[in-house]
Parts: C-alpha cells; structure tokens; sequence
C-alpha cells in the first residue's frame, strides 16, 4: 500500500515535470538588419531564424544561421559573409536569456504584452550581455513575440575598413520577429 | 602633333570611363548564384549529414561551408512535416521515422513552395539547395534556396 502510494505520488511529479517543460518552438524566425549610413543604406533578411521558449521558466534561446541572411546586392552578401562576419568559421549567432517580467505575461488572455528580456548574445564568437525590450502578442493560443534592439558592430569585433566608413553603420538596429 | 595627344588622350578617358561603369555595373547588379545550375558538391542522405554535424559540428562547418555562401549539396531522405509561414516561407523537414527530433530542415525557394506543397509527409524525396550550418538546440542542419529535385 505505501509502496503504491509512493508510486502515485511519484508518477504525479513526474506528470508535473513533463506540463512544466512544455515548450514553444519556431524554426522559421524572421530576423532582419539595418545599416544606416552617409552614403547607403544596407538591410538584410533570414527567415531560418530557430527559437524555443519555455513558457514556465520564462527562458528563452535563439539560434540565427549567417549564411542565412539575403541582401540585395550579392556582393554584399559575399562581402558580409567572408569580411565581417566570418561565417564559415562562425555560422551562428546565438541568443540566450531570460523574461524579466513572466508575471505580467498572461498566455491564456488575448493581448499584446510589454517585455523585457536579459541575457547573453553571441555574434561572431564574442559574447555580451544584452537587454531588449519587446512585446509579446497573445491571440487564441498563438504568441507573436517582436524586439527591435541595437548593436555596436566594434563589440563584437566586426571592422570595417576606413573606406567603407562611409557605407557602413558603426550602429545596426536588428528586430526580431518569431511567431509560435 | 598636340591634336594626336589630345585624340588619344580622350580614347583613354572614355576606355578608362567604360572600364569603371564596367567595374561599378558589376558591383552592383552581381547576380545572385543561381542554385539550379550549380553542380552540388556532395549528394548524401539527410542521416548521413545529420551524424556528420552532431558527430563534429567543426569539421562538418569546414567542410559544407565556402567563405561567402554555405555549399550547395544535394539531399535525399523522408519528409516528416511541411511548415507553411504566409505565402512567401515554406520548410520542408527531413527526418526518418525512427527518429523523434532532429533532421535536416530545407527553407524552400520561392519558385518551388507550390510543388512542395503538393508533397505528403512519409514522401521520399531529394532536396537541392545550399547549406547554412547545424542548430544544435533543435538538432537540426539547416539549408536554404532549396529546390526540389524529385
């Protein structure tokens, strides 16, 4: 009999643990990027951006391929590619963070929720901590979660030659878009 | 004599000035790599490039990835689901049955989102396109500008 009731109770935590890791993935994230400088403005596309959210925890982990992103002009592409970012050797950008505020955020109710959210960004092998503020769109089950943030391209160890100081942003806005 | 420097002096300028447009045209209308006409580097199974990446996601970078663009490759393996995003962003995901997560997910190009619509998941398949490196947090190896070859 204790033995049964030790077996209920631990098949009940097990059945806890495994609601508490329900999770949200996208594996077709928009993430898009401005360059805005003197002489050009650049933008670039990837529609291949991969997230997982785990709702409970509040955490939350992106993963965006570089060589996933498309520009304009092909010679862009090559040149942001093999010049900044160094794809090949470093073919991923990586977000893991955490919602700040996962009270205010109610799952069940339709409404577009305030958020920040905090933790580490790696771009081409460097990693900083970062913060965004974002909003999280609830509507009958599905969750459109957007940011727009900036980067400094020199805190991640990305140069631009002096001569392309003209064409290139030492600032570039990036905004996310992930829809579960 | 002077007219002869100054006649030769302007053929110059104009070469000069059709050799920059040139330079300049290319800058800027490169055209995009067209993946049909591409010969693909490797043709594998979507198992075998899965375990090359798990295994050493390293040297699988090395090897599927150029400087500028990831490596065009040809790939076969089962579909195990169709993700539609509006009209524009079809993926088409690789996986054998026997496996629960993992696999190889192809970002179709536009051109092909209405024949790939017409496919059913358990369907054999062989995917052109060009590689852009493993996502470990959901397993999978990832391709874009992907055509269907059969």
């Amino acid at each position: 009999m204790k033995a049964k009731i030790i077996t209920l109770l631990f098949m009940f935590g097990i059945t806890t643990q495994i609601s508490a890791q329900e999770k949200l993935i996208t594996k077709t994230g928009h993430v898009w990027f401005y360059s805005h400088a003197a002489l050009e403005d650049i933008e670039a596309h990837s529609r291949q951006v991969v997230a997982i959210i785990l709702p409970d925890k509040g955490s939350i982990a992106v993963a965006i391929p570089i060589m996933s992103f498309e520009f304009k002009k092909t010679l862009m592409q090559e040149h942001f590619n093999e010049n900044y970012m160094e794809s090949a050797k470093y073919p991923k950008a990586k977000f893991t963070g955490s919602v700040n505020n996962l009270s205010d955020i109610n799952l069940k109710k339709n409404g577009v929720y305030k958020t920040t959210v905090e933790g580490d960004l790696t771009i081409h092998n460097i990693t900083k901590h970062v913060k965004a503020a974002g909003t999280v769109e609830v509507k009958d089950g599905t969750y459109a979660v957007k940011s727009k943030f900036t980067v400094e391209i020199k805190e991640y160890n990305i140069a631009v030659e002096s001569r392309f100081a003209q064409n290139i942003a030492s600032t570039i806005e990036i905004n996310i878009d992930l829809n579960f | 004599m002077n007219k002869k420097i100054i006649k030769y002096g302007i053929v110059i300028v104009c070469l000069g000035g059709l050799v920059g447009l040139g330079v300049l045209s290319y800058m800027l209308f490169k055209p995009k790599r067209n993946i049909a006409t591409t010969k693909a580097e490797y043709v594998l199974s979507a198992t075998q490039l899965l375990t090359e990446f798990t295994q050493n996601e390293k040297a699988a970078n090395a090897k599927y990835l150029s400087m500028a663009y990831g490596k065009v490759i040809l790939v076969s393996g089962t579909l195990a689901e169709i993700t539609e995003k509006g009209d524009t962003t079809l993926t088409l995901s690789l996986r054998e049955p026997a496996n629960k997560e993992g696999g190889i997910s192809c970002s179709m190009d536009k051109t092909e989102i209405a024949k790939a619509k017409l496919l059913k998941v358990g369907d054999k398949i062989l995917v052109k396109g060009e590689c852009t490196g493993y996502m470990d947090i959901t397993n999978e190896v990832l391709m874009v500008k992907c055509l269907l070859e059969k």
